[in-house]
């Protein structure tokens, strides 16, 4: 009697796993063709020296650190753009958590139309990359753009928005500008679940507005904030779309990001791919943003409150 | 009792007090007000550009003042830009790429939620590591697979463009992940009954549990049509061919500094190509809204 039951309690379990792998089968298929093996494929490629898609099976493969010496040593491209990346992502992340905080104080005041206000603010991070791109090109990129022409009948002369020591602080703004209405909703939800008898009985113990911003908003909100750095910083580190469109990583590379780099190895006008070399330099940038997630969140964490727990 | 002793008291308050109220609102309204235009500019300079007679008055100043007369701009630049033809490619990838992304993601959240076994907590945290992933490390490799099992220069369009669709069968981690929370959060009650009625798995996944999940779905949907309508990378990576382009690509090739399409075609493009957005946007606030507070940030 007992033995039955166990026998069957043990092919009810067999029928879950079975059941548990079918509907994860989709998942599983995907992760292996489109994750695993190219992520192996490219740990192993990345220490060969192949330059040609349609060569690199047929040559036999030699294995050296070649690729890996020389991006440290030699390939002041890359360095420069590891420089590039961190400088931008620091500034989208914080002058994003910044910017929306503010924002979202202000916006969470109660007016009539509020939402129309949040909707707007929002609208900018809704266009699409190759469009905001060619708008902020003609709105501020080279003498005959909008803004330049502006500066030029008020009697300004010599801004160049898109110099070796602007650019990238222009690339990051107009980021900045698009995603920080997107930033702003997410504080505003968290700001919304920061408890009002907190706040009422701060006011009735005498704490002034900012005593109770600091004290006790800005402790309220850490999580959501801290969630929206990681992510952000996870993000911005990989920042390639809106800076290839608007610079292309000009002047003198003054703008160039890691995951450029990676995808300038490939020569669309004769198919040729340094495809090793490629391959390294994207397993450096996947261990680089590893590492500083991890730093980043072991530093953080302790600062952020959760909750009594 | 409590109310009537807090009424009386705001009536009290001094004139001097009203109006210093009143003109803090208004400040509060002007800034805020002042505040949207300002993120509406690149909406306002894009269709003001669109409705210039020249080149060189898009960008000139003072600012001409646009016209409806130029309303011709639009059919000139959906002409430049190969309109009809891109927005079929981009629909084609959008619509199956996004089906293919929704179905797995329900499908694999139902797995993780209602199948628990030795093996769903490291297969779940194996799946939540994926989203630290970065793109770059698996886009090389993935184009010289595509490339080896010669999809990439294919007789056949539609297995040219399978590599922007494929890789939508593992679905979104992130939707994964928000799924199955939500479906441990509908009780197993309603499932095992359905159960003792025959109902099988899929059944109970398709009859149950997803009429129940409308809203989210409606939002994972919103954010999976208006990211691959946006998608740059992907295409620009696998379409090399004009007549595969998507709508991203024609807009990008005609934006660039050294393009020599006239300015006013090129914002009549984008308004082409982003009004859809925004009518999405502003008819479906309430989605949005608070889809970016589930889904957070995006990208």
């Amino acid at each position: 009697m007992v033995k039955t039951q166990t026998r069957r309690r043990a092919s009810r379990e067999k029928m879950k796993e079975r059941k548990f792998f079918l509907f994860i089968s989709p998942w599983l298929i995907g992760f292996a063709l489109f994750s695993l093996v190219p992520m192996v494929l490219s740990l192993v490629l990345g220490f060969t020296w192949g330059t040609r898609i349609t060569t690199w099976t047929s040559e036999p493969l030699e294995f050296s650190l070649r690729n890996y010496i020389y991006i440290f040593t030699q390939d002041s491209v890359f360095l420069r753009s590891v420089g590039n990346t961190f400088l931008y992502a620091f500034i989208r992340v914080f002058g994003g958590i910044l910017g929306a905080t503010l924002l979202a104080l202000l916006y969470n005041n109660d007016l009539r139309g509020k939402r129309l206000y949040r909707t707007m603010a929002y609208a900018p991070s809704l266009i699409p990359v190759t469009a905001a791109s060619a708008i902020w090109i003609l709105m501020l990129k080279g003498d005959s753009a909008l803004v330049q022409r502006i500066f030029a009948a008020i009697g300004i002369h010599g801004v160049d928005l898109f110099s070796k020591s602007t650019a990238l602080l222009t690339v990051v703004s107009l980021d900045l500008f698009c995603s920080v209405g997107s930033t702003m909703i997410v504080v505003l939800a968290a700001l919304q679940g920061v408890p009002k008898e907190l706040e009422e009985a701060a006011i009735i113990d005498g704490a002034g507005r900012m005593t109770r911003f600091w004290h006790i908003t800005i402790p309220m909100i850490s999580s959501g904030l801290m969630f929206i750095s990681v992510t952000g910083f996870i993000g911005a580190l990989q920042t390639y779309a809106n800076v290839q469109l608007l610079t292309g990583g000009d002047p003198e590379y003054a703008t160039i990001t890691m995951t450029m780099t990676v995808l300038s190895r490939y020569n669309a006008t004769n198919g040729n791919l340094a495809l090793g070399y490629a391959c390294a330099e994207a397993w450096i940038i996947f261990l680089i943003i590893m590492l500083f997630t991890l730093i980043y969140l072991k530093l953080v964490d302790r600062k952020v409150y959760y909750g009594d727990e | 009792m409590h109310r009537m002793a807090v009424k009386p008291g705001k009536a009290v308050h001094s004139a001097a007090y009203r109006v210093r109220r009143i003109t803090a609102r208004t400040v509060l309204y002007i800034v805020t007000i002042a505040l949207s235009v300002i993120f509406f500019v690149p909406f306002l300079f894009m269709v003001y550009g669109s409705l210039q007679t020249t080149s060189d008055t898009v960008t000139s100043w003072p600012l001409v003042a646009p016209s409806f007369a130029n309303i011709g701009n639009y059919a000139e630049a959906m002409r430049v830009m190969d309109f009809w033809n891109a927005l079929g490619n981009t629909m084609l990838i959008l619509c199956t790429s996004t089906l293919l992304q929704m179905a797995s993601s329900v499908l694999v959240a139902y797995g993780f939620a209602r199948f628990k076994n030795k093996y769903t907590e490291p297969f779940f945290l194996l799946l939540l590591s994926t989203m630290m992933l970065p793109w770059i490390v698996t886009m090389v490799p993935n184009y010289v697979i595509f490339a080896e099992l010669g999809f990439i220069g294919s007789s056949s369009e539609f297995v040219r463009r399978l590599p922007l669709i494929l890789p939508a069968i593992s679905g979104s981690a992130f939707n994964i992940y928000m799924l199955r929370n939500f479906m441990r959060g509908i009780p197993k009650a309603i499932d095992e009954a359905a159960e003792l009625d025959g109902c099988s798995s899929l059944g109970i996944l398709i009859r149950i549990l997803v009429p129940n999940m409308k809203p989210i779905l409606a939002t994972m949907l919103i954010f999976a049509v208006t990211g691959s309508w946006s998608d740059y990378v992907g295409p620009s990576i696998y379409l090399t061919d004009k007549s595969l382009f998507t709508l991203a690509l024609s807009i990008g090739q005609f934006s660039g500094s050294t393009t020599s399409t006239e300015k006013q075609l090129q914002m009549a493009g984008c308004t082409l190509y982003t009004l859809p957005l925004l009518v999405l946007l502003f008819s479906a606030q309430k989605v949005f809204m608070k889809g970016i507070v589930t889904t957070s940030v995006k990208e």
